[in-house]
């Protein structure tokens, strides 16, 4: 079964591990249920990053069909809003997120340029690493 | 009638939403989806709120401006009053409970910062961290000019009849701390201090009267820091992070080195939410310029 094509996170990009169940009515791929919701007024399933896309053109008042920030209100504090927000913050060309995985550009919405990638050598656990210093705000003078 | 959907949802709120509502103050240990289930009613039932606060108020201008035309009506259309005496008492009496209505769900309004800020935040920051990971977060939303959040007073009177006298008050009001672990093992540690600086002037206008002023200047003090891995990211000098400018901080320890990054915002506007583009764009400077540990080190 193919896994959800949802790339998750917000600064840092990870693969969704889960099997996909359906597909999004507006981009086509297909994504697990975690990363899809049903639109307001169409009732389709769509994915978080197409749904997430038409919330912030909705409330940058771009979309001046039917929708408003009223019709979506119960994904306005949802993890839909999120994936708009991301999409919007990306897009503005002040961030590049880093990704967790391995780069497919035909898969994905991101390609190299996009996105920073570690290395896998740096991926090693570090079990001493040293606590939160709540001394940290100490310097704000 | 937006007041019915509002009281509607504030009766779907449980004890403890509606007990945080009434201290809007508190510290929290929870994931990022507990939060979340736990803010989103109050967030929906304050946009409500403030939507019936905002009609109700013009339900009230339009009353009055109703009351008043019918007084007037009544002057002119003396033989009909019967008539239009009772139908201008009602709407002007009807004045009354809606204001008090409008008291009431002020009473339990909750500073816009819960739903335009701490929500989008505890959302986006809730994206990188490790699933079940549980964020600290310590909120209070109580009110910016609380005798308890006045740091200092000066009071500049000239004496007995003498005018201008001018009291400034400085408060502190420290209302958002949020530390977590990032899924790349980074700590975080968001905070926000608002400093509200109040001049009450008392002075005497031009023809004689004495009139007061009041004018309140806030500043928001919001400040990211990150504690980054060195087995992850490589270790920056001060130089290399020049960009970021002079109001970051480094601080270097054996297993992480901590960024902290400050802006400071003003406004005149007491009631102003802060946006979380603000945390974000803060955050997002310091992982542009950071270089994973590999690439640099190797």
């Amino acid at each position: 079964m193919e896994n959800c094509n949802m790339k998750r996170g917000f600064f840092f990009l990870r693969d969704c591990d889960y099997p996909a169940h359906q597909s999004c009515s507006s981009c086509g791929k297909s994504f697990c249920n975690e990363h899809l919701r049903l639109k307001p007024g169409i009732s389709a399933p769509f994915c978080l990053d197409c749904l997430g896309k038409t919330m912030q053109q909705s409330i940058q008042g771009k979309d001046k069909g039917v929708s408003t920030r009223d019709n979506y209100d119960d994904y306005y504090y949802d993890t839909a809003w999120c994936y708009g927000y991301r999409s919007n913050y990306y897009s503005s060309g002040s961030y590049k997120p880093w990704y967790f995985g391995s780069v497919n550009a035909d898969d994905s919405d991101f390609n190299d340029s996009d996105i920073r990638v570690f290395d896998a050598a740096s991926e090693s656990d570090d079990p001493d690493a040293e606590a939160f210093d709540p001394e940290a705000n100490v310097f704000d003078s | 009638m937006k007041f019915l959907g509002a009281i509607s949802r504030y009766q779907k709120l449980d004890p403890e939403q509606r007990s945080f509502i009434g201290n809007a103050r508190r510290k929290f240990c929870s994931t990022p989806a507990e939060l979340l289930e736990f803010f989103k009613p109050m967030a929906v039932f304050d946009k409500s709120c403030d939507e019936a606060r905002a009609q109700l108020l013009n339900f009230v201008i339009l009353c009055g401006v109703l009351s008043f035309l019918g007084l007037i009506a009544i002057g002119v259309l003396s033989d009909d009053m019967p008539v239009v005496i009772p139908i201008v008492a009602v709407i002007f009496l009807m004045i009354f409970p809606l204001l008090i209505l409008r008291w009431l769900l002020g009473r339990v309004d909750i500073h816009n910062n819960l739903r335009d800020f701490v929500v989008p935040v505890v959302n986006l920051i809730g994206q990188d961290t490790v699933a079940g990971h549980k964020i600290d977060l310590e909120l209070d939303l109580t009110g910016k000019k609380l005798a308890s959040k006045l740091k200092s007073q000066k009071k500049d009177d000239p004496g007995w009849f003498s005018y201008p006298k001018i009291t400034t008050s400085i408060y502190h009001d420290p209302w958002f701390r949020l530390t977590t672990d990032l899924v790349d093992g980074s700590k975080l540690m968001l905070t926000i201090d608002d400093q509200i600086t109040v001049i009450d002037r008392t002075y005497k206008s031009m023809s004689g009267k004495i009139k007061s002023k009041s004018k309140a200047k806030v500043k928001h003090m919001i400040r990211a820091s990150l504690a980054l891995r060195h087995k992850k990211y490589a270790v920056a000098t001060q130089n290399d992070v020049r960009q970021l400018g002079p109001e970051l901080k480094l601080k270097d320890g054996a297993n992480r080195q901590l960024f902290s990054l400050k802006k400071t915002i003003k406004t005149d506007d007491i009631d102003a939410n802060v946006d979380p583009k603000l945390c974000v764009e803060l955050l997002g400077r310091i992982f542009m310029t950071v270089q994973p540990a590999t690439k640099k080190g190797s």
